[in-house]
């Protein structure tokens, strides 16, 4: 019975670690995203954070859940917010998969532009000391 | 489709394959790529924190169980210092002081 306990202070302790993590990194990413200038720079972090949302919305409920609403009396909303979170843990991987892949797309459009200009330069470079 | 997400393989495919994509980044950004190393790690540990309950000694003791958690609070750590770094990184030649 101790150990189980143990298990479900893990639990919570993972949890709000999570939910408190995520909120300063989510609110760091959506900052760094409104401060800098560029569209391709600005949607790095931001869709990042995006990403990352159903991760922090799975772990708040959880949190909110084990901490907040006890099981024994409120049962049907307890049984409500398990399934919500279920929801969330589901969509967390898709969600961080699909904003990788778009900033690998932006990091590859950004590279291409940036050669792209280099070699620009340096054929001006090369015509002007012609 | 929401028993095909919550699949725990559909989950550590998605996980492992943000994670490998990620690993790929570090190795693009050459200079300043240990923001993207760390990222990849801690999105690769909660993926694994995610499929854990494949492994066929889950559950065999307390131990195995609250591995599993601890998996996820490291890779937890590793993603949140990850992303302070990277935003410490992009924002450093915007301060004003």
């Amino acid at each position: 019975m101790i150990e189980m306990d143990i298990i479900a202070n893990i639990r919570i302790v993972e949890d709000s670690l999570a939910f408190i993590l995520l909120l300063i990194a989510l609110t760091t990413l959506f900052s760094a995203g409104l401060r800098l200038k560029g569209l391709r720079v600005r949607l790095i972090p931001i869709s990042l954070a995006v990403g990352l949302m159903p991760l922090f919305f799975w772990k708040a409920l959880g949190m909110i859940r084990r901490v907040f609403v006890d099981k024994a009396i409120y049962s049907d909303l307890y049984k409500q917010m398990h399934d919500v979170g279920e929801v969330f843990e589901s969509l967390s991987g898709l969600a961080i998969a699909i904003s990788v892949i778009f900033i690998l797309m932006i990091l590859r459009r950004m590279v291409r532009a940036s050669r792209a200009q280099a070699q620009a330069q340096a054929q001006a470079q090369a015509q002007a000391q012609v | 489709m929401l028993d095909f997400l919550g699949n725990a393989w559909t989950q550590l495919f998605m996980w492992t394959t943000a994670g490998i994509i990620l690993i790929y980044f570090s190795k693009m950004m050459k200079g300043s790529g240990t923001q993207w190393t760390l990222i990849s790690w801690g999105v690769l540990l909660i993926g694994m924190r995610i499929g854990y309950k494949l492994l066929p000694f889950y559950k065999a003791s307390e131990f195995t169980v609250a591995l599993r958690y601890i998996i996820g609070i490291v890779g937890l750590v590793c993603l949140f210092i990850g992303i302070m770094r990277y935003s410490y990184i992009t924002l450093r030649p915007l301060r004003k002081w």
